[in-house]
């Protein structure tokens, strides 16, 4: 029998993500959705199903208690401290909880946004088509102690992990395309935004991330725009000066001034910014932003290709050497399951 | 005719301009782009949204180029007409209570337009207000356009906290909330109206285009209204 997790103590950055809403915006929602997608992809590489509704965890997740059967779990995006009953386990990797069994996750090791993931997904009220909640609006619950979270799918998989989890790209600038508004900027301005490195300021989450510690961003005359479409990845020139970078549930309009957007290849970058991270800006062509994004689509199609079985414990080892060569033989079924 | 400006926005995006300030016809324009662009199903496109006086089209990049696009879409305009509000439309009526806490700015705004509190009303309430978009929140519709003596700037500071149904007023333009937010807008009264309802079968009740006229209530219907109601039609 399929058992359920309950959470016994909750961080407080926990929501139900999946891809998020598509085709909303003229309704005035945000797709919201993952600050990570491509974690979604590693969860659904690790279940060999499609991108499903995961437990997003910012900064920290919280402890989980398996009751009323077994549960199989995947851990994927942002690195965490993780343990099973206190023994510590490998991230990107699916582990079977059993019936009573409590699993741990601590910090995030230098990014922000960690998944926890199920078979099937978890089950969840769909808005729209999503079950990505914003519970500020009133879509989706706020998850604490003593919430349930239910698989939607049995599952009987063994453990396994990724051995080439989604390269992150925490070294280098980040790369931004021009926009509509790019040409409002001076020629100052724009320089003075591409030479500097800006920080996290340590005030974001997951609507956008304030910069600081670089250059003010202002555009002349920007208090008198009309607003239109903004999208995530948007670099908005706010009064304050600080460079505002929107992210996944950012509004679906704004009138502030928008130097460029990030490309979509480097916006998990962005999202899994700590605060304090050192950030620069590269504006590239169109043709790059295209071939990054191609890199990114092969990159998550190839995933299950490095799937392993999970050697859990080095006591095991030379009965797992067997096992090992038992489970190469049969390797060619691995996504079949 | 408003010829609109196509430019790229993001690498899957593309954006269509038709002024660069607020315009009930640009608005108009922009109403009747999105639903001409939405009716040539062109390939690849994933979603159309009209903004104030813009239109998005959100796009698959890898199937369809922005050049292509673009030109597509730039064929297309000309068939776009601004209809303004001469075509015959309903009018919805919003309750609005403009009395006490419901209406804790009205007299700032009537001191800025240069009315006393009860002209300010009567103006609110003379004539419809056309859905000029739906944005920043879910179902969330800026309506508009007022008198030109209603172009006030937004407060310096913001209101920490305004609930869904209150009505803020900036810029002649009239917000009516549909989530629990901050604003930089005055709010002059409360409808007992709720734009978005997340648990109904369609949450959003509102679109582009339509026509809603308010109508002043005093606080104690006002307090027997139901506010999840669907609006009525003003008979003519």
């Amino acid at each position: 029998m399929t058992g359920k997790l309950i959470i016994e103590r909750s961080s407080p950055g926990l929501s139900l993500q999946d891809g998020g809403r598509e085709g909303v915006l003229a309704l005035g929602l945000s797709r919201g959705g993952a600050m990570d997608r491509p974690a979604l992809a590693e969860a659904a590489a690790l279940f060999a199903q499609r991108a499903t509704p995961a437990l997003e965890m910012a900064v920290a997740g919280g402890a989980f208690r398996a009751v009323g059967g077994a549960v199989r779990i995947a851990l994927t995006g942002a690195e965490m401290v993780a343990d099973i009953n206190g023994k510590r386990i490998p991230w990107w990797a699916l582990h079977v909880l059993q019936d009573g069994d409590v699993l741990n996750i601590g910090a995030a090791l230098g990014s922000v946004y960690g998944y926890l993931s199920v078979a099937g997904g978890f089950e969840a009220d769909l808005v729209y088509g999503s079950a990505s909640a914003r519970v500020d609006w009133g879509i989706g619950r706020k998850l604490g102690d003593g919430d349930t979270l239910s698989p939607v799918a049995a599952c009987d998989l063994s453990p396994r992990c990724l051995t080439r989890p989604v390269d992150r790209k925490l070294h280098g600038p980040v790369r931004i395309l021009a926009g509509p508004q790019t040409r409002l900027f001076s020629d100052d301005s724009r320089t003075s935004f591409f030479d500097a490195s800006y920080r996290h300021s340590g005030r974001g989450n997951r609507v956008g991330i304030a910069l600081g510690d670089g250059p003010e961003l202002i555009a002349p005359g920007q208090l008198s725009l009309v607003s239109d479409v903004v999208v995530p990845g948007d670099i908005q020139a706010v009064g304050s000066g600080a460079p505002y970078v929107l992210l996944a549930d950012c509004q679906t309009t704004g009138g502030y001034p928008r130097i460029g957007t990030v490309i979509s290849a480097d916006l998990v970058r962005v999202a899994q910014m700590a605060p304090g991270a050192e950030i620069q800006f590269l504006q590239v062509s169109r043709e790059e932003a295209l071939s990054a994004r191609k890199a990114i689509e092969a990159e998550l199609a190839a995933l299950s290709d490095g799937i392993q079985p999970l050697i859990r414990d080095p006591r095991d080892a030379a009965e797992l050497l067997t096992h090992n060569l038992i489970s190469g033989a049969v390797a060619g079924d691995e996504g079949d399951h | 005719m408003i010829r609109g400006e196509v430019t790229g926005l993001g690498e899957d995006g593309l954006l269509i301009r038709f002024a660069d300030k607020l315009d009930l016809d640009a608005n108009a324009l922009a109403i009747d782009a999105a639903r001409v662009i939405e009716r040539a199903s062109i390939p690849g496109v994933l979603e159309i949204a009209p903004a104030l006086v813009s239109v998005y089209v959100r796009f698959d990049p890898l199937l369809v180029d922005l050049a292509t696009l673009a030109a597509r879409v730039e064929a297309l305009l000309p068939e776009a007409v601004s209809p303004g509000d001469a075509e015959p439309q309903p009018v919805y009526a919003v309750p609005v209570c403009f009395e006490g806490a419901y209406a804790p700015q009205l007299e700032d705004v009537a001191a800025l337009v240069g009315v006393a509190g009860s002209e300010a009303i009567d103006a609110l309430c003379a004539a419809p207000l056309r859905v000029l978009t739906l944005g920043f929140a879910p179902g969330q519709p800026y309506l508009g356009l007022l008198p030109n003596a209603w172009d006030i700037p937004r407060q310096a500071g913001l209101t920490p906290k305004v609930s869904p149904g209150a009505v803020v007023v900036a810029a002649r333009q009239l917000v009516i909330f549909a989530v629990p937010a901050q604003t930089g807008w005055r709010q002059v009264g409360q409808a007992a109206f709720r734009p978005f309802l997340p648990q109904a079968a369609s949450p959003v009740a509102l679109s582009p285009g339509m026509r809603l006229q308010l109508v002043p209530v005093g606080a104690k219907e006002f307090a027997e209204l139901d506010p999840e109601a669907p609006l009525k039609e003003i008979r003519g």
